[in-house]
Formats: C-alpha cells, sequence, structure tokens
C-alpha cells in the first residue's frame, strides 16, 4: 500500500473513530480528539474531571472502536501492585501437581482506565506507572510485555482530596496529555439525557483494530515538520525553566519548575499527528499551539506570584504561547 | 521547486528588482541634489557630466545593494506566502524538504503546490507603495531645490594694499611737479591738496579696491580743478554750431586745447615742460585758420552786403558768449568781446571807407584775436596738458586705469594686487600698446618713469643671473623665459 493510500486510511479511520465515538460521548470534541492523537502517537492520558462527566464511558467506548481490549481498574488506597499487575498463583492441574502460574491482573488488556489513580499508595502508582512507561512488568524474574497498542487513561477526581496520594512531578511526566474534561453545557446534558434514557449501554461499533492503530503511528513519524516549527517547539518547552538564561519573562514571573524535555518529545510528536488527522501533511506552528496546554500544564509548576495574580497553569502557558510568538516567529 | 513556487519567486525578484531601482534612483537623486547644494553653497562649480557620474553612480550601487540585501531567499519567499496566504506552513515545508524522496514529503509538496496555485496574486503592500512614493518625492524635491538654489558667488579676494616708499616716492616727485608748473595759483593750490590728501589717505594699510576709489577720485577732482577755467570748450562748441564760417573759429578753439598733443607720445613732466612754450605757435596758426573763412568771405561782399555780414558775425560772437557761466573777465571771453565789438564798429562805419581799408581793419581784428584768444587758450591747453599729466602720473604709479579716453594706458608700477578693471599689461597689450613703447615703469635709479622698453634689458639680465645662479627653481624658470618671450616680442 504506497503512502498515498495509507493517509488517505489514516483520514478515513479517524473521521470513523469520531464518528463512533459521537454516538456514545456527547460534546467533549477536544478532549476525543487528543484522546485519539496520544493512542496515535503512543502515549497516556491523565484526565481529570468531576464524577459522572463520561470518563469510563469514554474509555469503553474507544475500547469498542478500536476493537481492543478495555480494563477499568478502580484505585483505592487498599489495592496492591499485584492486584494491577497480576501474581504467581499455585495451580493444581489435572494431574493433581501443584504449579505456579502467573494469574494475569488486568493490566494486561491493551485500553486501560485507571480510575482516580490519585486514591492508590505510591506503592501501586508506581507499579502502574512503570508498567505505563515500558510497556512492559516483571513479576518474579520474568518479563511480560503488554500487547500494543497499549494506552493508559488515568483519572484524577479533582474535589476529593482528602486521603489521597497525589502524583509526584516525575510521574506525572510521564503522562502525554492531561486533559481537563468539564462540565457538560445544559445543550449537551440535554442530549445526554436523551440518550441514557434509552440506553446506558455504549453503541459504539469496531471501526479499527490495534494493528491499523500502529500503522498510523508508524505513518505520522514521517510527517515532515521544518526546522522552524521544530524551534518554535522546543523553545516553548524551554521558555519554561526561569533558571535558564532565556527563559521568558512569565516563566521568570510565575513558574517554579519547567517542563520536562519529555515535554518537547509530545510536543512534536503529537503534532505531527494533529496535522495529518486535519487533513495537512506537515507540522505547523498551529498544531503546536493546540497541544501546548495539553502537554505541558502537568508538567510545569506554577508559583506564589501566579495563584497570587489569579493566574492558573493554563492562563501561564497562554502567556508563554505569546511570548513564544513573539520571540520565535 | 514545483513550478508554481518557481512563478511566485520570479515575481519576488522582480519586485525587488523594482523596490532596489526605486531605491537606487531616490538614492542617486538625493545624492546627487545634496553634493549639488553643497557645492554651490561652497561656490565650487563642477560640470554636469560629473553630477551625471556622481547620481549614475550611487544609483546603481545603492540598486545592487538593495537587491542583494532585500532580495527575498527561498526561505524567506516561503515564509511571506504562508503567512500572506495562511497556508499553516505548507510552503516552507515544501521548499525545506524540496530535495527529500519520501512519500510523505511528496504527498505535501503536491498539496503545497496546490494550495499555492489556487492562491492570488500578490498584492504590493500599500506601505511599501506609499513609502517609496515618500521617498522618491523627497528626493526630487531635494534635487529640484538644489538646482534652482542659486551658487554662491566666490569672494573675490581683496589684496590688501600697502602704501610702501616706492608709491610714496613716486607721489612725492609728482606733487613736487605741480608745484613746479605753470598753472594758475588757485587751481595748482588746489590740485597740490587733492595730491596731499589722497597721500595722506593711503598711508594706512587698505585694500586694493579702496586704493583705487581713492585714486579715481583724486583722478576727477583734479580733473575738474584743472579744467574749471576752461571757456574754450565753451566758446568752442557754441562757435562750432554756427552755420556760418564762425563754425571755423569754433572748431580751432576747441583745436587749440590739445594742441599739446601735436607731438604724440607719453606725456611725461619733462615732455610738458618742452612743450609749455611750444604751445602759443601751435595754437597761434590754429586760430590764424579758424579766422581765416571768416576774412575770405567778408572781403568777397560789396557794400551793404559786406557790412550787414560783419554785422551778423559780430552779432554771432556776442551772442555765443551770451548765458554763459564764463567770467566776464575770461580772457578767451574778452578777446572774443574785443573782436565781435571791433566787427561792429566796422560795420558802423559807413561809405566813406573803401573796402580794402574795410577789409584791413577786420583783418587787423582778427589778428588781434588771434594774439589774445592765443594767450588765453595757451593757459588754457597747458591745464588740460597738465591734468593729462597727472592722471597718466597717478595710474602709473597705482596701477589703476583712469583713462576717459584721453589719456594712454597706465604701465606698471607699484605694488596693488591684481585688478580685474585693470587695463592689460601682457604681451600684444590691450589698445594697442606694446611693452617698450608707451608703457612706463618707475626707475628707483633715477627716480623718474621711464619708457618700459629701457629697462627691459636690465631687467632680463638680472634675472638670467639669478637663473644662472640657480636661485629660481627649474619650473619657475620656464615660466620666466616664456613671460620674457612675451615682452620681446610684444616689444618689437
Amino acid at each position: 500500500m504506497d503512502e498515498t493510500e495509507k493517509v488517505k486510511r489514516f483520514s478515513e479511520a479517524i473521521a470513523r473513530i469520531k464518528e463512533q465515538l459521537r454516538t456514545d460521548v456527547v460534546g467533549q470534541e477536544e478532549i476525543v480528539e487528543n484522546v485519539i492523537i496520544a493512542i496515535i502517537a503512543g502515549g497516556n492520558v491523565l484526565l481529570e474531571g468531576v464524577p459522572g462527566v463520561g470518563k469510563t464511558r469514554l474509555v469503553r467506548s474507544l475500547g469498542r472502536t478500536l476493537n481492543l481490549p478495555f480494563a477499568r481498574i478502580q484505585f483505592t488506597p487498599d489495592l496492591m501492585p499485584s492486584d494491577v499487575t497480576g501474581t504467581n498463583v499455585i495451580e493444581k492441574d489435572e494431574n493433581g501437581k501443584m504449579n505456579v502460574v502467573f494469574q494475569r491482573g488486568p493490566i494486561f488488556a491493551n485500553l486501560i482506565l485507571a480510575d482516580e489513580i490519585n486514591r492508590a499508595t505510591p506503592k501501586t502508582q508506581s507499579a502502574m506507572l512503570e508498567v505505563m512507561q515500558e510497556h512492559k512488568i516483571t513479576v518474579s524474574n520474568t518479563v511480560y510485555r503488554m500487547e500494543e497498542p497499549f494506552f493508559v487513561l488515568a483519572t484524577e477526581n479533582p474535589i476529593e482530596q482528602d486521603g489521597t496520594y497525589p502524583l509526584p512531578e516525575a510521574q506525572m511526566d510521564r503522562f502525554m496529555f492531561k486533559l481537563i474534561m468539564k462540565f457538560p453545557s445544559a445543550e449537551e446534558l440535554v442530549d445526554i439525557i436523551n440518550m441514557t434514557q434509552i440506553t446506558l449501554d455504549e453503541n459504539a461499533t469496531a471501526v479499527i483494530d490495534g494493528e491499523t492503530i500502529l500503522e498510523m503511528r508508524e505513518l505520522s513519524k514521517s510527517v515532515p515538520m521544518i526546522e522552524d516549527v521544530l524551534r518554535y517547539a522546543v523553545n516553548l518547552v524551554t521558555y519554561t525553566h526561569p533558571e535558564l538564561e532565556n527563559a521568558s519573562e512569565t516563566a521568570k514571573k510565575y513558574v517554579k519548575y519547567g517542563a520536562s524535555p519529555r515535554a518537547a518529545q509530545a510536543l512534536v510528536t503529537c503534532a505531527k499527528v494533529r496535522a495529518l488527522m486535519n487533513g495537512k501533511f506537515n507540522v505547523s506552528y498551529a498544531d503546536v499551539d493546540a497541544l501546548a496546554r495539553p502537554v505541558l500544564r502537568h508538567r510545569i509548576k506554577i508559583n506564589y506570584n501566579a495563584v497570587n495574580d489569579r493566574l492558573s497553569v493554563d492562563d501561564v502557558i497562554g502567556k508563554l504561547l505569546e511570548e513564544n510568538k513573539k520571540l520565535s516567529r | 521547486m514545483k513550478e508554481t513556487f518557481r512563478k511566485f519567486r520570479r515575481a519576488a525578484v522582480r519586485r525587488a528588482a523594482g523596490f532596489a531601482v526605486a531605491g537606487g534612483l531616490c538614492a542617486g537623486l538625493a545624492v546627487t541634489g545634496i553634493l549639488l547644494l553643497v557645492l554651490k553653497l561652497c561656490a565650487v562649480v563642477w560640470g554636469w557630466w560629473a553630477y551625471l557620474l556622481v547620481g549614475v553612480g550611487v544609483c546603481a550601487a545603492v540598486s545592487a545593494v538593495c537587491f542583494f540585501l532585500f532580495r527575498p531567499s527561498d526561505k524567506e519567499l516561503s515564509k511571506a506566502l504562508d503567512e500572506e496566504f495562511s497556508l499553516d506552513e505548507r510552503v516552507q515545508t515544501m521548499v525545506e524538504y524540496a530535495a527529500d524522496d519520501g512519500a510523505m514529503s511528496a504527498l505535501q509538496r503536491e498539496d503545497a503546490a496546490a494550495r499555492l496555485s489556487a492562491a492570488p496574486k500578490r498584492k504590493l503592500p500599500l506601505s511599501a507603495i506609499l513609502s517609496t512614493a515618500i521617498a522618491f518625492a523627497v528626493a526630487c524635491a531635494l534635487f529640484f531645490t538644489a538646482i534652482f538654489v542659486p551658487a554662491r558667488e566666490k569672494p573675490v579676494p581683496d589684496d590688501s594694499f600697502e602704501f610702501d616708499v616706492w608709491e610714496a616716492t613716486a607721489l612725492e616727485q609728482l606733487i613736487g611737479e605741480v608745484r613746479e608748473s605753470s598753472l594758475q595759483p588757485t587751481p595748482k593750490e588746489s590740485v597740490v591738496a587733492v595730491l596731499e590728501e589722497l597721500k595722506a589717505g593711503l598711508t594706512d594699510e587698505q585694500s586694493a579696491t579702496v586704493m583705487r576709489a581713492a585714486v579715481r577720485s583724486a583722478a576727477q577732482l583734479i580733473a575738474g580743478i584743472a579744467t574749471a577755467g576752461n571757456s574754450a570748450s565753451v566758446f568752442g562748441e557754441r562757435l562750432a554750431a554756427q552755420e556760418t564760417e564762425l563754425s571755423d573759429l569754433g572748431d580751432a578753439i576747441l583745436a587749440s586745447l590739445s594742441a599739446y598733443r601735436a607731438e604724440g607720445g607719453f606725456l611725461s613732466f619733462d615732455a610738458v615742460r618742452r612743450r609749455e612754450p611750444e604751445l602759443s605757435d601751435a595754437i597761434a596758426p590754429l586760430l590764424s585758420e579758424g579766422t581765416e573763412a571768416m576774412r575770405n568771405r567778408l572781403s568777397e561782399l560789396l557794400g551793404a552786403k559786406f557790412y550787414q555780414a560783419m554785422r551778423e558775425d559780430s552779432a554771432a560772437i556776442a551772442a555765443c558768449l551770451q548765458d554763459s557761466d564764463v567770467s566776464e573777465t575770461d580772457a578767451l571771453s574778452v578777446a572774443l568781446a574785443a573782436l565781435s565789438a571791433e566787427l561792429n564798429r566796422i560795420a558802423g562805419l559807413g561809405e566813406g571807407y573803401s573796402l580794402a581799408v574795410l577789409n584791413g581793419y577786420a583783418a587787423n581784428a582778427c589778428d588781434a584775436f588771434t594774439a589774445k584768444g592765443t594767450e588765453a587758450l595757451s593757459v588754457q591747453a597747458y591745464s588740460c596738458m597738465m591734468n593729462e599729466f597727472i592722471r597718466n602720473r597717478l595710474s602709473a604709479i597705482f596701477n589703476v586705469s583712469l583713462s576717459d579716453g584721453n589719456s594712454s594706458g597706465g604701465g606698471t608700477g607699484g605694488t596693488g594686487g591684481s585688478d580685474e578693471e585693470e587695463s592689460s599689461s601682457g604681451g600684444g597689450g590691450s589698445g594697442g600698446n606694446k611693452y617698450g613703447s608707451d608703457d612706463v615703469i618707475y626707475d628707483p635709479e633715477t627716480g623718474t618713469y621711464v619708457p618700459y622698453g629701457t629697462l627691459l634689458e636690465k631687467y632680463n639680465s638680472i634675472v638670467n643671473e639669478l637663473v644662472r645662479e640657480g636661485q629660481i627653481s627649474a619650473e619657475m624658470e620656464k615660466y620666466i623665459r616664456e613671460y620674457f618671450n612675451i615682452l620681446y616680442n610684444g616689444f618689437e
């Protein structure tokens, strides 16, 4: 299949995925698009939203659409790492012999919903985050690889913070995106109610498979990106560091810690996917700008000045984007 | 590279060339205008071709620099196209990945080319057009202002004048000669006073312009003084205007005033002294000739016609004496009055006398007039001669042209600076002068003014000696030889 065909299939696949997801998820177009980008780019997503906005439904629907096994892990403080990864158990075989058999945990799926990950203990979080990063686990010296594509969508409840274990920055950095699922509008809520009155089950059907996702991932890597846009993305990340010489004025004033190099990698990789999704064959400044908040909001720590000026992290990123436009374009 | 992009590139190059030429033109006009203005204000003159050369040179240089500086590179052009047509960096990617043979790059190029083809034609930005027009207008204004601004005239250097011993001695000598002269006491004193005043005024260092003005003023005063009692020109002109034989008498009277020029040549004081006693001998025949026509006519008349003619001549002469500013005691006026009276008396003698006797009386009257007139006119002619002498001497001392048509040109002398109004003293000379013939120079050894030719040999030998001794540079020697060649050629 030549490149033209591949690109055509890519565009058609994206359109079909979005169409299917719309049957189960009302609104949240940006969230849906960014989740698709993250899956194709091979990254994981941290989703923040109040209960009931459709986080689980989104991932479940996505699993049906992509025809990928889906697993939901509800994190609680008493959840153990082995509850996530699996453990060795002793089983008696048909001959009555005792064998040690590895019982796979819920992590052995392609799409994982790690619900309220901040409620689990750091130990359990680490086990989860390790598999997110490396796509493998080691149990009793045996390495078990996750089947690709492997995608984790973790959630955080922004309301209930009592008894939670906030993810450390180093762990947060492993998420490609942090998306904020907002409460639906009145019109969207009407549509949700109308839809769920009929059935609570997801209606999405499979339109592509995992292999196609992997092909799309490979294809997106070949999207050309000019030097200026690459430097634009890199500068955006370096400007977040107040300790650097070329730090932006915004960073010096409002940022405590800047983003890691993973942020730059995520920006470039996802920008290519986004460009291809929008029917373009090259990455533009607009692609980088559109992905700046999802990529940076969980990687930047704002300081008290921002709090004092009533600036959220998204506001600070907005200022960084404006400065970057002036300095880098 | 896609043809579409090449088309835009060609248009961009043309646009850059256009702006470069416009910029060069503006720069050329502005620089030429400024240069012209500055040179005009500094009173420096250049030929039109020099300005053309500068203007064209600046225009070409600035055009070339502007073109190479502002001609957009492919990267700059692609960026401009992306921004202008909102192509989301498609063209830039197409240009940067032009050499990439990947399938995705090829697709990208196709996509970019398709989008670019659909883009409208680029328009010149209004700001660029406006700024170019403004720059051109300013340059033209500068240029044409410089053209129409009048050039400042170069100030003529005003040479300073030093009244040194040379001029002082010569002027003192002139004053002494005037005192020695036979001018009437009153005009003599006045002329001496004018010369003394001139000498006193020139003792301080002054500009040559002031000196020349002072000398001319003094000469004019002296001319007025010397010719104040000049009744000959008054009566002579009146008589010359008659339609009878008396006009000959008028002409004779007028000619008497310049009788001293009979000899010709330069009028030195020696010449004045030599010619003074000869004046009467020169004037008497003139007057005698002047009355001859009248006598001849009378002798041909008979009877009443004779008497009538006599009375008419008497009346005509008397009429010429009327209504003039000349004093009645003026010698010439007295002589003419006596002639008129005598002719009238002869006309009243009646028929008791023969014509021969009457003609004899008339002849006597004419002779008497000739004698008295000669005496009177000698004095007036002397004044004119002295006036000319003084004028020539002043001209020679200060190298100032005082010619009024009556005097010869000035010679070299004094140390006044060069003056454009001065009579030329070059070879060939102006006014027909030749060196060594009419021009004079002050001889310090004798203290007199001598013809230039008598000193030329001495001058030349001294200079040649200096040349032989090596005191004059080789370059100057060339000019000196040429100088004397001109003098000698003119001298012949």
